[in-house]
């Protein structure tokens, strides 16, 4: 590896160590629960852009899957009393078949109509786990006691956030790597001339419905995936998680970040999830606060903070002004 | 003896497609002039319902009084929305323009709830009827309010389809459905038509909320609920199309009542959703709409 390859990785090899030794400085517990929602939080994101920045495919329904990952292994722990190891695979397998039938139910049609059949999949899923059919679900209340992970002598969700702690950067850590080995290989390449042009890639012979399928099912196996671990690590689940505040940060998060970079709504995430416990004394402002931010992004930077980055990374400092300038263009059109 | 439920299911989808008519009108003049989709609309009707509590419990105002109030405030919200948010976003042009909308739109329902729970807290509250007493027609007793409800969005109705036909601004907004570029051309103010059909769907979202405020209760999400059904009703009725979100309205809540008929109220949800994936799957561009893929 040469100097200036070696010189490209040092933001990244500076925050994986920062990442890794966190748990030695500052092992608060209440801060190492904050980074771990983050982790969460991140996958979702990571996967959403995978789905939306990468295939195009602008799916609302992405914390659906989540619940369907978080319930389905929170009941086989509850009923069957599988092993949570196995269990969140299982949840993770339920969503992205899920995610196949909903997928292929669904990527035929137009974009929008694609926003449209997943929103209302959303809501008619969150109904039916609120009618409680057979008592699986818990109605409102959520499933409670779901055991936690068991590793030989090691115990997770204890009081120590710490093995906690890295068993979700890990999960970060491998979610993140097959993203990105996703997005580098053929497949990736194939999403890409989707996104950008739909029509000149079915020309070059890419077949539309079966890598935006493929697109969906990981991202929805990843995100189903981290919601068995997340039921797993909070021992409950419930409604909460598919509330229209959810929905509207994971997306602050993506818009934010930028759409199509996957570092940027990672950076995103972990940001606007301390910004959100950091306010959590006001209520339901904090929410209003988290979708203006979407708004005024959207308005005055719709390329999101990574976008800024590769501008003024570009231009030099010195032009800066310019973004400022943009800033009153827009409101004068 | 044993039709009754039946007649009587009948008459609530009856009620319910007038409900669903008066939100998806908007919806569809929304898609078809502005070509967005406006995800905000419900909160939109949570707004106007609780405007009207805020009007009734506390000023202790008249119905007739209350919507003469709230129809401009809920005007300039519409013309507001547009002016500062949408305005903005639809003169970007990027891949990413048409999601940027979706999820502003989505943001802004969120704002608008978590403003209205933070004022009003998430308790349900009522509004009071509007008059008192039913009538008996047979099988069916429908209240003073359903005759009103329905009789207003007959009139809503039929004032939509005339001003559509016969005012300059109408003529303008489907001047601009069929082509910006030529409605430019031949001189109308693309931009206020943008406006304008805003603040009318939001105006008619808003009359919809006070009415569905007094049949059910009123909660910050009380939106989602109607908003899913005007959803199914314009994708039904095919994106844009006024007459077909007239019929389908009216289908979507003859299928929701007679659903809850035989399936049960929280049932019949799931029954609709299965309709929309059928009509998705065989006719994405609705019974009326223009096919487009």
């Amino acid at each position: 590896m040469n100097y200036a390859k070696l010189r490209g990785r040092v933001p990244l090899i500076f925050s994986l160590g920062f990442l890794f030794f966190i748990p030695l400085f500052y092992s608060d517990t209440y801060t190492l629960h904050v980074m771990i929602i983050s982790f969460c939080y991140a996958v979702i994101a990571m996967n959403f852009d995978l789905l939306l920045g990468y295939a195009g495919v602008f799916s609302c329904s992405q914390f659906a899957f989540f619940s369907i990952g978080s319930y389905t292994s929170a009941i086989l722990a509850l009923r069957l009393g599988v092993s949570p190891w196995i269990g969140v695979f299982a949840g993770a397998g339920a969503a992205a078949l899920a995610g196949l039938v909903v997928g292929l139910l669904t990527l035929r049609l137009k974009g929008f109509y694609i926003s449209l059949f997943t929103f209302a999949f959303q809501m008619v899923f969150y109904s039916v786990l609120l009618m409680n059919p057979y008592e699986l679900t818990g109605g409102t209340m959520g499933l409670l006691n779901i055991p936690s992970f068991q590793l030989g002598t090691i115990k997770f969700g204890g009081l120590s956030k710490i093995p906690d702690y890295y068993l979700f950067l890990f999960i970060f850590l491998v979610s993140t790597f097959i993203m990105l080995k996703t997005v580098g290989s053929h497949i990736g390449l194939a999403f890409i001339a989707l996104r950008d042009h739909e029509e000149y890639a079915i020309c070059r012979g890419i077949n539309p419905y079966k890598y935006k399928t493929i697109a969906f099912v990981i991202s929805v196996f990843f995100t189903g995936l981290m919601g068995g671990f997340y039921a797993h690590y909070l021992h409950a689940v419930d409604l909460y998680i598919m509330s229209w505040g959810t929905m509207a940060l994971g997306m602050t998060m993506l818009v934010v970040g930028g759409i199509g970079t996957i570092y940027g709504p990672i950076i995103a995430s972990f940001f606007l999830t301390f910004l959100v416990e950091f306010l959590s004394g006001m209520g339901p402002l904090r929410f209003i606060l988290v979708s203006s931010l979407m708004i005024v992004v959207l308005i005055f930077a719709p390329s999101g903070l990574m976008g800024i980055l590769q501008r003024t990374r570009a231009r030099g400092v010195q032009q800066f002004p310019k973004f400022l300038n943009s800033i009153l263009k827009a409101f004068s059109r | 003896m044993s039709f009754d439920p039946f007649f009587k299911s009948l008459f609530s989808g009856v009620l319910l497609g007038s409900l669903y008519f008066m939100m998806a009108t908007g919806l569809t003049l929304c898609w078809g002039v502005l070509g967005i989709f406006n995800f905000a609309h419900g909160a939109i009707v949570m707004c106007g319902a609780y405007m009207a509590y805020v009007c009734i419990l506390s000023l202790h105002l008249n119905y007739l009084v209350v919507f003469a109030l709230i129809t401009p405030f809920l005007f300039c919200l519409g013309i507001f929305i547009e002016r500062f948010i949408m305005r903005p976003l639809l003169s970007q042009t990027g891949k990413m323009a048409f999601t940027a909308v979706i999820m502003t739109t989505l943001a802004i329902s969120n704002i608008l709830e978590n403003a209205v729970l933070m004022i009003f807290g998430g308790r349900m509250k009522r509004l009071p009827k509007m008059f008192k007493g039913v009538i008996r027609l047979g099988p069916i007793t429908p209240t003073y309010d359903n005759i009103v409800i329905i009789t207003v969005s007959l009139v809503i109705l039929i004032t939509m389809v005339v001003a559509l036909k016969k005012t300059k601004v109408g003529m303008a907004v489907r001047a601009v459905e069929q082509d910006k570029e030529a409605s430019y051309l031949v001189g109308i103010n693309v931009k206020r038509v943008y406006s304008y059909t805003l603040a009318i769907s939001s105006v008619l979202a808003g009359i919809a909320g006070v009415f569905l405020g007094s049949i059910y209760v009123l909660t910050p999400s009380m939106g989602g609920d109607p908003i899913l059904l005007s959803f199914i009703v314009i994708v039904l009725g095919g994106l844009g199309s006024f007459q077909g979100a007239i019929i389908a309205s009216y289908i979507v809540g003859l299928i929701q009542a007679l659903a809850s008929l035989v399936v049960g109220t929280h049932w019949a949800r799931v029954v609709l959703f299965l309709c929309l994936m059928l009509i998705l799957m065989f006719r994405p561009y609705g019974l009326f709409g223009e096919r487009v893929g």
